[in-house]
């Protein structure tokens, strides 16, 4: 016995697989590589939403420094809903890193930016939300009762209406964008109306609404834009520097797949590094910067493709590089939280940082001469529209499996796992390979064709229209035309295409792609005609000097 | 807010004759948790990727395996379990993911197709039978409990004593030896069954 046991002691010796410390040490890199590259969306919880479309409702937006409510009618909804699940009175609801919306029970919705938390509890004479940490936005339905929400220092009450309700370390600011509400903080109350906005603290600065609610994923579409715009604050960095950009070393050992490597992190080779006292970044184009100032960074993406949304200015605005270092005014910006995918330039990158943003826009006017119009252009579309039978989402639960490598998550079939927040395409199945139509495996992964599904999960149409807009779906704008308002989760199956990594990939051909949307209740049509919104740089001019 | 927690720190081979040291942890609510796993992360990736590629036998497997779990943990609130030993809770958590794989290939009757002999010193002279018997062997290993995997590739990938490996996973020697014992026989007697199938693995 004893020697059988060696022998097989020996087997297991010889034939365990044991990996070379080389191929470990550029398998660990590349983990981190992709997860650094993880699209942005997934990570946090901003889907950049059309800043300009936010402009537009900020415009009308006006703040409320809010306290204590008074009181409107009676009764309040029993318990609050929370993506399908209920929540007692007394327990804490955490939004996590994605955000969450929260439904009582009267129709009222309340959506909370991530790392928020509330407690919903009974009052007198209705339902109090208590808003421990984080920012709201509440769209509150016709009540039988009050609905308050409470901070530390104020309390809001409202009946029917939409407002915003932020509660920080030095105080809290509330912003209604229709309807009325009551404020009260310690003694003093007050009413506020639409477009108003209060603080309880004086200093915090007023900036219009829509770069507090720049997080909310439905912004654009859930709340009603107002009749009247703020004035513009001059918000701007303490200290900038620019200089024109070294040539750009030549790509180092680890860098692995395409010729470009643009395709990782929407586009940026070299992403700015974003702290809340400074902005570094280093070799960038004009074009670039612009799409950072005005846009997101899935302009980027787009300008890869056949139509771009970012046009004009003489040449030197996309071949001149520029490196630029600024420091942010103390205090004039919240925390910035980072990640392993990039840091906190992702709050910049995808439009979560709109105070920088603004002094980036501020730097540009002054320094470049830009001048940036926003116009519709006339270009061929999809518009995406539904089925006469209905949508049919599968919903979050249904759409696990999968492991996505680099795009999002999945876990194996029935496993706990949900698909991360906008994951999309290139999908394989648990060996990372392709089942064919046959059941059979295609060839493997690595660089090899891969097995797509699209999968959308917990996000609203217009971001599914933004994602599908993207060159491995459609490779042109995608309308959404949906009047879905809420969150839908579904996917659907595509053709396997080839992937090559760094590179980005062909998109489907419109029938595939409108083959897909049928098997989820959606219909997808051609329209040569279009109306896009791009942005059109008018004038540029070289920096002048520091 | 953090929590002051234990963990090793080290190379991964070594890292069961290193002392303990404080590191801090941020607790779930802090928004530099991602970067604070990151960095555990970091320091534990080598033994989790060795672990997995030991199991699945390839590299894009490990992979995935640190991927995924690195993004599970992200997701998720922290486990107690990582709170208080992030090494132990990692490695295990390796080789389970690793298990899943396998084990998933095998419900869709692709074992076959696995390419288990990806190893990194794999060079032309590799004989076809010890190509066949190392599938045995993965195939075996996928068919044993975790904690006996766990304790298989600590001895024979890591090469770490009884009583370093009771350490790592807070199990007493005598537990350590006893299932080292009989792993090694379910083993033997799992590879002797699927060679005299002829199987390779296929079903």
């Amino acid at each position: 016995m004893k020697r059988d046991l060696r022998n097989i002691d020996n087997v297991v010796r010889e034939l365990l697989p044991s990996a070379s410390q080389e191929h470990m040490e550029t398998d660990i890199e590349h983990v981190f590589q992709e997860l650094h590259a993880m699209p942005l969306q997934r990570v946090e919880d901003g889907y950049p939403v059309n800043s300009r479309r936010l402009y537009l409702l900020a415009a009308a937006a006006v703040f409320v420094a809010v306290l204590i409510p008074i009181a409107m009618r009676p009764v309040a909804p029993a318990s609050l809903e929370i993506t399908g699940k209920k929540a007692r009175f007394g327990e804490a609801v955490q939004s996590g890193i994605y955000g969450e919306v929260v439904k009582l029970e009267d129709g009222s919705r309340v959506e909370m930016k991530a790392h928020s938390e509330l407690v919903l509890e009974r009052a007198e004479d209705g339902v109090r939300i208590r808003l421990d940490q984080g920012d709201i936005i509440v769209n509150a339905a016709k009540q039988h009762g009050h609905l308050y929400v409470e901070t530390k220092d104020v309390v809001v009450s409202v009946v029917g209406t939409v407002f915003y309700v932020k509660a920080a370390r030095e105080g809290s600011r509330v912003a209604v964008f229709e309807g009325e509400v009551q404020v009260k903080q310690g003694q003093s109350e007050k009413k506020l109306g639409p477009g108003d906005q209060v603080a309880s603290n004086p200093k915090m600065e007023q900036i219009p609404v829509k770069d507090d609610v720049a997080w909310s994923r439905a912004a654009a579409t859930r709340v009603k834009p107002l009749p009247q715009a703020r004035p513009r604050e001059g918000l701007a960095f303490e200290l900038a520097r620019i200089r024109p950009a070294a040539p750009p070393p030549a790509p180092g050992p680890t860098e692995r797949g395409g010729s470009s490597g643009r395709y990782f992190v929407c586009g940026l080779e070299d992403p700015p590094q974003l702290d809340s006292r400074r902005l570094s970044m280093r070799n960038q184009s004009l074009f670039e910067l612009v799409a950072y100032a005005y846009g997101s960074c899935f302009e980027l993406i787009y300008d890869m493709m056949p139509f771009k949304r970012i046009s004009g200015g003489p040449d030197w605005v996309r071949s001149d590089g520029w490196d630029i270092e600024a420091l942010i005014p103390e205090g004039s910006v919240d925390p910035l939280p980072a990640t392993p995918f990039g840091g906190a330039i992702l709050e910049l990158v995808s439009n979560r940082s709109p105070k920088v943003q603004r002094m980036l826009q501020t730097l540009l006017e002054e320094r470049f001469k830009v001048v940036v119009r926003s116009e519709k252009k006339e270009m061929p579309v999809y518009v995406l529209s539904v089925l006469p039978g209905g949508p049919k989402f599968q919903g979050k639960e249904q759409i696990t499996g999968f492991w996505l490598k680099g795009m999002g998550m999945t876990d194996a079939p029935g496993r706990g796992i949900t698909v991360a927040e906008g994951a999309q395409v290139s999908m394989r199945n648990d060996r990372g390979s392709c089942l064919g139509a046959d059941g059979r495996p295609g060839p493997r992964g690595r660089g090899g064709p891969i097995c797509t599904s699209a999968i959308f999960a917990n996000q609203f149409m217009d971001e599914v229209a933004t994602h599908l807009s993207e060159t491995q779906f459609a490779g042109r704008p995608v309308i959404n035309r949906t009047d879905i308002q809420e969150r839908v989760s579904f996917r659907f199956d595509l053709p396997e295409v080839a992937f090559v990594r760094g590179r980005l990939p062909q998109p489907f051909s419109f029938k595939e792609l409108a083959r897909g949307l049928a098997t989820v209740g959606l219909d997808l049509k051609e329209d040569p005609k279009g109306l896009v919104e791009v942005l059109v740089i008018e004038r540029a001019e070289k920096p002048s000097e520091n | 807010m953090h929590l002051e927690l234990l963990t090793n720190r080290g190379s991964v081979r070594h890292a069961a004759e290193e002392h303990m040291s404080t590191i801090t942890v941020p607790s779930a609510c802090s928004e530099n948790l991602a970067q604070e796993l990151e960095k555990i992360f970091r320091e534990h990736a080598q033994l989790m990727y060795r672990s997995a590629f030991s199991v699945t036998g390839s590299r894009q497997d490990a992979e995935d395996v640190l991927q995924n779990i690195f993004l599970k943990l992200l997701q998720r609130e922290v486990p107690i379990e990582f709170r208080k030993n992030p090494r132990a809770y990692l490695y295990k958590a390796a080789v389970n993911r690793a298990l899943d794989v396998v084990r998933s290939r095998k419900r869709q009757n692709l074992i076959h197709d696995v390419e288990v002999l990806e190893t990194a010193s794999a060079d032309e002279s590799v004989a076809v039978a010890d190509d066949e018997q190392r599938r045995h062997l993965l195939e075996a290993i996928s068919q044993l409990k975790p904690t006996a995997v766990e304790i298989l590739i600590l001895h024979y990938e890591h090469n770490y004593s009884d009583a370093e490996i009771a350490k790592i996973l807070g199990k007493s020697r005598g537990t350590i030896a006893v299932t080292l014992y009989r792993t090694r026989a379910r083993l033997k007697k799992l590879m002797l069954r699927a060679a005299s199938s002829g199987s390779g693995g296929k079903r």
